[in-house]
């Protein structure tokens, strides 16, 4: 099931007007999608500088494409999926792009607590960005955006299999980050 | 099916915050967008018959807006119905949108002001239109653009985003 923050409908008119390139509904609909597009070109890039350019060139591709977008998915989807695109084109760029390539123990093995059950968002934060780009991608757009393994595998051109795997170890190691965290806690130097 | 870890993680994944771009984002944009318009002129940058149309009705319309819901609406020649067939079907677009918005009106319903607001900005292109309608009345460009009003006009009569979509259409 998708969490999204993108699942914002936008008014029929609105979108009329888009298409009318009315720069006044360009700002509503910015002003709607900002933090949705930034936070998850943020997520996928780990980089603030990088996600601020994919928000602009998103925003940019909208208003050069919206003559081509046809109301049978909603806007949002739309736009998250010119987001996402662009977002794995700048990926595809980075040399080397890393990824789990290790299966990872799993947490429950040992019987000890999920380092999930009792995280701040300010760990889990500095955890996901300690993930490898890719495995954070693959990761953010499964529990996140709700996009299936097959999705997946459609956007990375890999197969379903690597979805998976990246799933499964990406979720392994940031509950092993999440571990350390724990362990080297100091709340005079990293508070939560 | 998902495990309860895989829940758990989704979870706490979609609780993050959303971040917030730099708060220049709009106007930087903006800016952009401006540059890459084409060089096409956009409606509110009045073509020729607009700015034409615009001082007639400052004469002649603007005074009846005050009172009427509604531009006394364009009528359609037997001579343009049979003529252009694509021309026909916009003038009866239309009369039924108008006939729609008169129903939706016929209850009385007071209005918020948002909501009074937008529809009369939208009834002032009306009247525009309809001058230059006037002057020509089989132009397939104006009954479009008359057909697109009305359109926004009804939507305006059934909808609660009056303010939301009034403040763009004002700004």
């Amino acid at each position: 099931m998708s969490t999204s923050s993108f699942a914002i409908d936008v008014p029929e008119l609105l979108v009329a007007r888009l298409k009318r390139r009315d720069l006044d509904a360009f700002e509503q609909v910015y002003r709607l999608f900002d933090r949705p597009v930034y936070t998850l070109a943020l997520r996928l890039l780990g980089n603030e500088a990088e996600a601020y350019d994919l928000l602009q060139d998103s925003f940019l591709k909208v208003f050069e494409q919206i003559a081509s977008f046809r109301a049978e998915a909603p806007f949002w989807s739309w736009l998250r999926s010119i987001v996402v695109n662009a977002a794995l084109m700048r990926l595809r760029g980075r040399r080397p792009l890393d990824e789990l390539d290790a299966p990872m123990l799993d947490h429950t093995a040992d019987g000890g607590p999920d380092p999930l059950a009792m995280v701040c968002a300010q760990d889990l934060k500095r955890a996901l960005g300690r993930l490898p780009a890719l495995s954070r991608a693959v990761l953010w757009l499964y529990h996140v955006e709700g996009y299936t393994h097959e999705e997946i595998a459609q956007s990375f051109d890999r197969t379903v299999s690597f979805s998976k795997s990246q799933v499964a170890r990406a979720g392994a190691r940031l509950r092993d980050l999440l571990d350390q965290e724990d362990a080297t806690w100091n709340p005079a130097t990293m508070p939560c | 099916m998902e495990s309860r870890d895989d829940a758990l993680l989704s979870e706490r994944l979609a609780a993050l915050p959303l971040e917030s771009p730099p708060a220049a984002g709009w106007s930087e944009l903006r800016a952009r967008l401006r540059r890459s318009q084409p060089p096409r002129a956009s409606r509110r940058a009045s073509p020729g018959w607009l700015a034409l149309a615009a001082g007639l009705v400052a004469v002649l319309v603007l005074p009846q807006l005050q009172r009427a819901p509604l531009p006394p609406p364009a009528r359609p020649t037997p001579q343009a119905v049979a003529s252009a067939p694509q021309l026909a079907a916009l003038m009866r677009r239309s009369q039924a949108l108008e006939a729609q918005i008169r129903a939706l009106r016929a209850n009385g319903v007071e209005l918020a002001e948002a909501q009074y607001e937008w529809e009369r900005a939208i009834e002032g292109d009306l009247a525009l239109i309809d001058v230059g309608l006037a002057a020509d009345g089989q132009t397939e460009a104006l009954w479009r653009e008359r057909v697109r009003l009305l359109e926004e006009l009804r939507t305006a009569s059934q909808t609660d985003t009056g303010p939301l979509l009034l403040q763009a259409r004002l700004d």
